[in-house]
């Protein structure tokens, strides 16, 4: 009897460990998905209807700027990647550095009478169920025009905004602006859902975006994660995933283990350094087709009375003259960066007319003896702390060491640098500016003249009136040829002709995604737009 | 009598110095090395221009981050700068602003210590209490507020970190001499009529210096730490000048690209900081003949 008890109890058990081991077949699913995660062979699904579901983990390196509310938005790169599984624009960058037509179907513009048309794309819906009309359009740019955070920069020329009928909504200028477009492609031209704002209130809004993206923002663990999850209802289709959660990492090693070990499955806005690592893992570096970054030696250009070397228009281009800006950009960003002898990155801006400097140092010398330095001199150079800005300022030091310029290099860090960047003092600012793929767009909030607020250069920058006119020119240009013609002009003028900023490089935003990650959008056209809505997992 | 009197002290001090080296010396391997290990450094900070063969801010891009080779022996950071010129010219730095560092807080805290623990007056309970205020800042953070305000460089970075450990100094004599005056041979002084001066510097700090020796090392290594962490973060000197601190920093970024090039600084970090330790263990074993061991 005994006997027969014990066999049973190990035959009830052995039945245990079987069973045990085999788990349900959903269990199997999710633990061969990590297995593939982490480098396992596995056969791969043919398309996401044979492998529906599944949560795609985002590394970034910081938690939001601002709030999740669109109208509190600036324009912060982490803020446009925790906004693309919520937010959806008026327009949408393209890969050849302008804008198409998003939540409109398409629209009009008339220079001459200073209107805009937009017609408002049929079928799309917030999250909350309600429709995106031109009702909603109007109350979207009016509340933008109130409180937004661009207005003045890139919304100033609006006087009014009218609804024409059902699903058109009419711009009137006050003066004519192109660059309005573009200024709908980002934050500006997110829609929220007017419904859930007057019902809830902006402070809950702060913290619960409603908009009319694939996802719903269901959790928010601060400096810890951010977990969103799909619509049912969502008007582009079915979305794939179950749900999209972003996770901070600040230590850029960490999140780079993080991938290698299968805990996520793409890491956003990886430094160059990063990125090699990677590479050499055999992790393939996504690059935006249009790059996203631009970095420029700035003089303080507004002292010309000899206080200051650089308020001398000889010793700054024998600054410029004196480094070898291809040498550096191989250096501080290797393949993901490129020499650009003009602000803005792209194609679409780009000017020949600008000449920029070549690498000389014995023209640097002679035009240093001409502006009567011949011996040299001690100027300072400051920059934020970030590992690629130290690496180019060390190479500039060491540069201008060649011809006599002793630099004394300060690192600042936090408030230090964003007072440094309106106003440096003495020398000379090396800066990284994030450039929204509307060359003008940016320029015109940069150089012009008039500007306040935080500005780069506010205190430091000469902006000549030839300068202000090729920008506003560029600004209120009735078509794109007129447009890209006065950038060129506004670029020769700073560049060449008064030499006020040193462009060095344009830089892409860096991005990695596993492989099994089927049709992200992560890093393929620019760092503001993905397309989570159509992304799936190959595991 | 004079003569052989004077004979005999100095007899005395030889034979004292002969058995406070075999002391210090016969204490095991580890004494031995550390002791190497110090003076290793310090030769070559003092000679680093002959030592280093490269210039150690002159970069060379197209070389960077080269794994270590007979032309480059420590490799080359992600400048092409050389790591070994750089990790001689970087312990120069760190050398310098320990050593006078902690000379400036020694010279300061003694002093102050003496007077407080010595004193009984207003100056001293001022003293004291300035010090248990200071004592309850973390050192780091102190050294950063007292670096942010005097700002980058060299001068300053040393001055920091002297001042910051001025208080540990104060403390230590303030004890020692609080305990000390109590012996017969101060009531002694103090009846034949020594000046204060006199019994101060005479008779407290001279049996007070085999616990002050220990301290000024374990300071010592401490300012290399606080340099290396100041460096790490940003507040240190400035670039292109080598730190082992900011070596480390620097070179994070490329930790799995090329290690090397902050472990070889991490690792002279804690070898200088070890040994000076060890070596200042094994002073006062010597010079204290109540405190013997073996490591």
């Amino acid at each position: 009897m005994k006997k027969g008890m014990a066999l049973m109890m190990a035959a009830v058990m052995a039945a245990g460990l079987l069973t045990g081991c085999g788990g349900n077949p959903a269990d199997q699913k999710d633990a061969a998905g990590d297995t593939a995660g982490s480098g396992t062979t596995k056969a791969q699904a043919e398309s996401p209807a044979d492998n529906p579901g599944g949560t795609l983990k985002i590394a970034v390196n910081s938690e939001s700027v601002h709030t999740m509310l669109n109208f509190d938005l600036t324009g912060a790169g982490v803020d446009y990647y925790y906004s693309w599984p919520v937010y959806e624009s008026l327009f949408r960058p393209n890969a050849q550095g302008t804008v198409d037509p998003w939540l409109l179907e398409d629209y009009s513009y008339d220079p001459e009478a200073l209107t805009y048309t937009f017609h408002v794309r049929k079928g799309v819906t917030f999250a909350d169920g309600t429709v995106l009309d031109a009702e909603a359009v109007k109350w979207n740019l009016d509340h933008y025009l109130e409180v937004g955070a661009k207005v003045e920069a890139l919304l100033s020329s609006i006087e009014s905004v009218e609804v024409i009928d059902e699903y058109t909504v009419q711009l009137n200028l006050n003066q004519w602006s192109s660059i309005l477009p573009y200024a709908f492609s980002r934050e500006c031209g997110y829609m929220f859902s007017p419904t859930f704002f007057e019902e809830h209130g902006e402070e809950y809004c702060k913290e619960h975006p409603c908009g009319t993206g694939p996802y719903e923002l269901t959790e928010w663990n601060y400096d810890v994660s951010k977990v969103f999850t799909r619509r049912d209802d969502y008007w582009g289709g079915e979305v794939k995933l179950d749900s999209i959660e972003y996770i901070i990492y600040t230590d850029p090693l960490v999140s780079s283990a993080a991938l290698q070990s299968g805990e996520v499955d793409a890491i956003l806005a990886l430094s160059a350094e990063s990125a090699d690592a990677l590479t050499a893992s055999g992790y393939e570096i996504k690059t935006c087709a249009v790059k996203s970054h631009s970095y420029l030696l700035c003089f303080n250009s507004l002292d010309q009375k000899g206080g200051d070397p650089t308020g001398n228009l000889l010793v700054r281009q024998a600054i410029c003259h004196a480094i070898d800006a291809d040498a550096l950009v191989s250096a501080v960003w290797g393949n993901y960066g490129s020499v650009r002898n003009q602000f803005g990155v792209g194609g679409h801006y780009y000017s020949d007319t600008v000449q920029g400097y070549e690498y000389n140092p014995e023209k640097a010398k002679e035009l240093l003896a001409q502006a009567g330095y011949a011996d040299g001199f001690d100027i300072s150079l400051k920059t934020e702390d970030s590992s690629a800005l130290k690496n180019a300022a060390t190479i500039i030091q060491s540069y201008l060491a060649q011809v006599g310029i002793r630099v004394e290099l300060t690192i600042l860090s936090g408030a230090d640098a964003n007072s440094a960047e309106s106003g440096w003092g003495e020398g000379m600012w090396l800066h990284g500016s994030s450039v929204y793929v509307s060359v003008p767009m940016q320029m015109a909030s940069m150089f012009r003249q008039n500007l306040s607020g935080h500005v780069l250069g506010l205190n430091n920058l000469l902006r000549p009136d030839d300068v202000e006119e090729a920008l506003a020119a560029s600004v209120m240009a009735k078509n794109e040829e007129e447009a890209v013609g006065s950038v060129g002009e506004a670029n020769r003028l700073l560049s060449d002709e008064y030499c006020i900023v040193y462009n060095l490089a344009e830089v892409a935003t860096l991005f990695v995604v596993n492989d099994y990650v089927k049709d992200s959008g992560i890093g393929e056209i620019f760092y503001s737009v993905a397309d989570l809505g159509n992304a799936w997992l190959d595991r | 009598m004079d003569k052989d009197f004077a004979k005999m002290q100095r007899d005395t001090r030889a034979r004292n110095r002969k058995q406070a080296l075999r002391i210090f010396f016969g204490r095991g391997v580890i004494m031995k090395v550390c002791t190497g290990v110090l003076i290793l450094f310090l030769f070559t900070s003092v000679f680093a221009e002959w030592i280093a063969p490269y210039d150690p801010a002159v970069q060379n891009l197209v070389e960077k981050l080269q794994a270590p080779s007979a032309a480059h022996l420590l490799g080359t950071d992600f400048l092409g700068r050389d790591v070994f010129s750089r990790i001689i010219f970087g312990g120069r730095v760190s050398m310098y602003v320990s050593l006078l560092s902690g000379s400036f807080a020694a010279v300061i805290g003694i002093g102050l210590g003496l007077v407080a623990g010595y004193m009984d007056s207003m100056v001293s309970r001022g003293i004291m209490g300035a010090t248990d205020i200071i004592l309850s800042i973390p050192g780091i953070v102190f050294t950063l507020i007292i670096a942010a305000i005097m700002g980058t460089g060299v001068a300053s970075l040393t001055l920091a970190i002297g001042i910051g450990m001025v208080p540990t100094y104060i403390r230590m004599v303030n004890g020692l001499v609080l305990s000390l005056k109590e012996n017969d041979y101060i009531t002694a002084s103090r009846l034949v009529g020594q000046s204060e001066r006199k019994i101060l510097l005479g008779h407290l700090l001279p049996n007070a210096f085999p616990s002050l020796i220990v301290l000024y090392t374990i300071n010592l290594g401490n300012a290399i730490m606080t340099e290396s962490s100041l460096s790490y973060l940003g507040v240190g000197i400035r670039p292109p000048t080598a730190t082992w601190g900011n070596m480390v920093s620097d070179a994070y970024a490329y930790l799995m690209q090329a290690p090397w090039l902050a472990i070889i600084p991490g690792i002279c970090i804690i070898v200088l900081i070890i040994s000076f330790n060890v070596v200042g263990d094994g002073l006062r074993d010597a010079l204290d003949p109540r405190l013997r061991g073996k490591l």
